[in-house]
């Protein structure tokens, strides 16, 4: 693929590929909010849809296609929109100076040339998904050839992989040890073939506030002020009681290992996963998805956790509950993590169920 | 079972008490934070520590903390709050507490906490 040959040819560093990529997925508006402003399909609907999703641990596009919502022209459609108003690869490249417009034009008129042969290494890298491919990026129109795609590598089911998602949290909060992401990216293609869909999900940049938070710039995804389409319902489920009791049953879990208690954080969670992602607070999604899956995944084996992970879910509320609080004030998400304290956490708490994952898997 | 209830408030026992009575269970009493550590000392047989936050001499998150430090208390420690902020809760399950009760609690709530920490 593009992106592989551009990296593979020493034109960009892994790094910056990445970067751009995330800018790239950044930039592109999530599919509920392309269903949304379309106005076919109701928020009634939409988050009914969700709703269920996080309760089968779907994801959005999944129930799409399970449901039947749209039907595969549609569905292709809104895709279409979404890569429509996403940026290019090649505009990231070169407004972010890492590569002239000559040079760009010359390595796709390069590529080009040898695209069979990166596109073979990727199908026999990869297992072909039922579903469509997602783009993640958009085409460039002025190009010289349109094959700057970077497809998504879709996963055989149920594998238990890193997500996409959640790589990209660790390169959004940034500071992380670039072999740390270079290892990290070559667990991404085993998640579910919807995180793209999580990607998707990421924010929509409020330019005020990107410019007040210019300081600390590095932090990118939701960065816009605390708000959702159903903020209310998330602040008064999620209060301070349940915090309170979810401390406890992850205290007791931590104690004793009882599934038991495991199953009733995984039911609240899975709850809260909802508000979040209809809220679309994008850095506890890429959280709670992945201890979603993990518990799920404790909850379905036979085998015992391992006891190293029985203090996750306290360190994971611990931080879940600063979101929270930093939500009932009125601030982005992104403003908590601008804090070295938390990005700290935010990471360290990727860092562990990533770890758990790859191990399980 | 043999319940420790260290509550400044002698009603208070006395209420909780009852309950534990009702339940099957003897009380003992200890009116702060030191005296419960006596009473500790003086009851290896117990069971549960229900322990009042806000206390004279010592209170419930000090007695927590010399536990957390002399470990003289095997028994379970429950919280006796009139809040539940989590800061509060989780400063307390931090310190080695493994649950909390809202006061004022029913018969029933407590029977049910008991179960759940003695589990």
């Amino acid at each position: 693929m593009f992106l592989e040959y551009i990296v593979e040819q020493g034109h960009l560093t892994k790094e910056q590929a990445l970067k751009a990529v995330m800018e790239q997925m950044e930039s592109m508006p999530s599919l509920v909010r392309v269903l949304l402003e379309s106005e076919k399909r109701s928020s009634d609907q939409l988050y009914d849809l969700l709703i269920e999703g996080a309760k089968k641990n779907c994801s959005f596009f999944e129930m799409l296609k399970m449901k039947n919502i749209l039907s595969e022209e549609e569905l292709i459609d809104f895709l279409n929109k979404q890569n429509l108003q996403s940026k290019s690869l090649g505009d990231i490249f070169i407004q972010s100076g890492l590569l002239k417009r000559e040079q760009y034009d010359q390595i796709l008129r390069d590529y080009a040339s040898v695209k069979e042969t990166y596109e073979s290494k990727l199908e026999k890298a990869a297992p072909v998904s039922e579903a469509p491919a997602v783009s993640v990026a958009k085409e460039e129109p002025e190009a010289p050839a349109n094959e700057e795609k970077v497809e998504s590598v879709t996963p055989p089911s149920g594998g238990g992989g890193i997500s996409a998602a959640a790589l990209e949290s660790l390169m959004a909060v940034q500071d992380v040890d670039p072999e740390l992401l270079a290892q990290l990216e070559g667990q991404t293609g085993a998640s579910e073939d919807t995180s793209q869909e999580e990607v998707q999900e990421n924010s929509q940049e409020n330019p005020q506030e990107n410019q007040e938070d210019s300081g600390s710039s590095n932090h990118q995804g939701h960065s816009e002020e605390a708000g959702g389409p159903a903020l209310s319902e998330y602040l008064d489920f999620y209060d301070d009681s349940l915090q309170s009791e979810l401390f406890v049953t992850a205290n007791r879990f931590r104690l004793k290992g009882k599934k038991r208690d495991l199953e009733s954080l995984y039911e609240y969670i899975v709850k809260i996963l909802s508000l979040v992602k209809i809220n679309e607070f994008s850095f506890q999604v890429k959280l709670l998805e992945p201890y979603g899956n993990m518990m799920s995944h404790l909850l379905n084996s036979d085998s015992e956790e391992p006891e190293d992970w029985r203090q996750c879910p306290s360190d994971m509320l611990e931080l879940l509950w600063e979101f929270r609080k930093c939500i009932a004030e009125g601030r982005g998400e992104a403003q908590l993590l601008a804090k070295a304290e938390y990005k700290e956490m935010y990471l360290k708490n990727l860092k562990t169920v990533m770890s758990y994952m790859k191990r399980s898997a | 079972m043999k319940v420790l209830v260290v509550d400044d408030s002698k009603p208070i026992f006395m209420m909780v008490s009852q309950m534990l009575k009702d339940l099957g269970h003897d009380a003992v009493w200890a009116e702060n934070g030191q005296d419960g550590v006596e009473k500790v000392a003086a009851n290896p047989d117990l069971e549960l520590v229900l322990l009042d936050w806000n206390m004279p001499v010592m209170d419930g998150l000090q007695f927590l903390q010399k536990n957390t430090s002399d470990s003289f208390c095997k028994a379970p420690i429950v919280m006796m709050t009139t809040e539940n902020k989590p800061e509060k809760i989780q400063e307390a399950l931090k310190n080695g507490a493994v649950d909390y009760i809202m006061k004022p609690f029913t018969a029933d709530i407590l029977e049910n906490k008991i179960e759940m920490v003695c589990d």
